[in-house]
């Protein structure tokens, strides 16, 4: 079931120089929401701006009934955002898209790949799975402050690797660095997840294709809409059929896809 | 909701033979099918449900980037993706049978063929209300010239649609053209029984950081509130033009636009790119119809259609 909401912002807080967590009253949507899952948010009802933009289901805590998103006050929706207080209230429509299936297979070791701002949802699967099965969370950003749910992750009983590209945190480099050696390594079957930059989804998902190993991503596109209906953020994935790709909505068979079902070369991203 | 509504405001609408419980539809391709709509509101309280376009084979749809956000409204080019006119029937339009609401089926084509077997297999059809012909598309024999910018085109579209449907035929017509009376006229000789417009008026966005078009096929069509004082204009001068009724489309975004629509000419209204942000404004349009209705001292919401001449 998916929920139009008017939700009151319970907190609203700073987490680095740019990035914010934002917590909302919405027991609708924190008791169904699974992890990838999204909602749409609107602040503003001026059409500036006009449309609609997706974040990320964060921490949802059915008990309290409540959810977080976070995100980074760059552009011009984001900096609009920061504005809102605790206290008022913001247009939230959700649960939307599909959401990551943990991997079953009982030896199964799951690894974890974070991107910058794509940390929320990994963080959700990570909740899920972290206690009964061997997890690994790699957690990637180019600088220490950008690195997102570093203390979550911390906190649970998983193997944490921050990765940061200027060494300011965790080890220096970055998260395809740290996957190719624990592919390489690997004595058990391995399932990798992922979130993050489009570029570092392609990277990770080509690096487990070279190993066979099973790999899903979340991918990240604009999408005006979020509820299938306006197919402006859709996804070329491999068809049977004579064309060899069709298009499908990451708002609404997404945003969660098999690597190796997406075609890379005309790849989803921001505009 | 439906105790709410007081029995004394009749929002019926009867227009070229398409009879609607109150004069909201959603437009085409800004709605799906209607199934993403379940957990919003039910169907049934809806005028009628537009699909997205249908085609006689499946559309894969253009490139991405397909959509941009602009001041106050989005640029689209999304290339008519839909799984085609078979998948249509056996997939979608079961779903939508199940309302009690009217369906508007949009139909879209490259060539004047295309249009002629749309219009042939999907007549008689048990859940169609109307057709809507998509006369925006480029002509494929005419070098890719839309058959709506031109008038002898939309006549021989429409009336190879006329002669294959006992359907009532809603021609959507272009606002890129230098006067639109003109096409509205072609259109009602070929044989139309309402007129629906605006579709989206053309533009394009430019990224000057990278010095490329924003959109993979570099332009697109233009909707949302951004619109609406150009349609709301077209649609009041194609009424006092054209002796046909007119469904008003164009960035309305609540129940004022849509007054404002039927106080200049339209007998019904479409819902577009607001569904994008919020889905319930279809809904909201017709209670606040309703309580202008109520509040203007009216009983009918037909007693209100073009009073603004």
């Amino acid at each position: 079931m998916r929920y139009q909401l008017e939700a009151p912002i319970l907190a609203h807080e700073q987490l680095a120089e740019y990035e914010f967590e934002l917590t909302l009253d919405a027991p609708q949507i924190a008791t169904g929401a699974q992890p990838g899952q999204f909602v749409q948010v609107l602040y503003d009802q001026t059409y500036r701006p006009f449309t609609r933009r997706p974040f990320s289901i964060y921490k949802p805590r059915p008990e309290a009934g409540t959810f977080s998103i976070v995100y980074l006050a760059r552009g011009v929706f984001t900096q609009g955002l920061r504005r809102k207080r605790a206290g008022e209230r913001l247009s939230i429509v959700g649960p939307l898209g599909n959401s990551f299936q943990p991997d079953p297979r009982p030896e199964c070791r799951h690894i974890l790949v974070a991107g910058g701002v794509g940390a929320p949802p990994m963080q959700v699967l990570a909740e899920r799975i972290c206690g009964a099965a061997p997890t690994v969370v790699i957690n990637g950003a180019r600088t220490a402050s950008l690195l997102v749910g570093c203390r979550e992750f911390a906190a649970m009983p998983l193997q944490f690797i921050p990765v940061t590209e200027d060494g300011s945190m965790g080890r220096k480099g970055v998260v395809t660095d740290v996957l190719g050696e624990l592919l390489e390594a690997a004595k058990t079957p391995l399932h990798v997840y992922a979130c993050g930059p489009t570029a570092m989804l392609r990277a990770v998902g080509t690096l487990c294709a070279t190993y066979g190993v099973e790999c899903h991503v979340s991918v990240e596109t604009v999408m005006p809409c979020g509820l299938g209906v306006c197919m402006g953020c859709v996804v070329r994935v491999r068809d049977a059929g004579p064309a060899g790709f069709r298009y499908v909505r990451s708002c609404y068979e997404g945003p969660v896809f098999a690597a190796d079902q997406i075609l890379w070369d005309e790849a989803p991203g921001r505009v | 909701m439906a105790e709410k509504q007081p029995a004394d405001i009749d929002l019926s609408v009867e227009l070229g033979g398409l009879k609607l419980k109150n004069p909201v539809l959603t437009a085409s391709g800004t709605f799906g099918f209607g199934e993403e709509w379940a957990d919003f509101f039910d169907l049934s309280l809806l005028g009628g449900v537009t699909v997205k376009a249908v085609t006689v084979m499946p559309r894969a749809g253009n490139p991405m980037p397909r959509m941009v956000e602009t001041a106050a409204g989005v640029l689209n080019s999304i290339g008519l993706q839909n799984p085609g006119l078979e998948a249509f029937l056996a997939e979608r339009l079961p779903y939508l049978r199940r309302f009690d609401t009217a369906v508007i089926v949009n139909i879209a084509g490259d060539t004047l063929e295309d249009f002629a077997t749309l219009a042939a297999r999907l007549d008689g059809v048990p859940g169609i209300s109307a057709l809507e012909v998509n006369i925006s598309c480029p002509n494929q024999a005419c070098g890719g010239l839309e058959f709506g910018v031109d008038p002898e085109l939309t006549r021989q579209v429409i009336s190879a649609v006329r002669k294959r449907t006992r359907l009532p035929v809603i021609a959507k017509l272009s606002p890129n053209v230098t006067d639109i009376t003109v096409i509205a006229r072609a259109a009602a000789d070929a044989g139309a029984d309402i007129l629906s417009l605006v579709n989206t008026f053309v533009g394009t966005a430019i990224n000057p950081a990278t010095r490329s078009f924003r959109l993979a096929n570099r332009t697109g069509g233009l909707s949302g509130p951004c619109i609406k004082p150009l349609a709301l204009y077209m649609v009041w001068r194609v009424a006092q033009a054209v002796p046909l009724p007119i469904i008003g489309m164009g960035g309305i975004c609540n129940a004022g636009d849509a007054v404002e629509f039927l106080l200049a000419g339209a007998w019904a209204v479409a819902t577009g790119t607001v569904n994008f942000v919020n889905p319930r404004a279809p809904v909201e349009i017709v209670e606040g119809i309703r309580e202008y209705l109520r509040d203007q001292g009216e009983q009918r919401v037909r007693d209100i259609i073009g009073t603004v001449r």
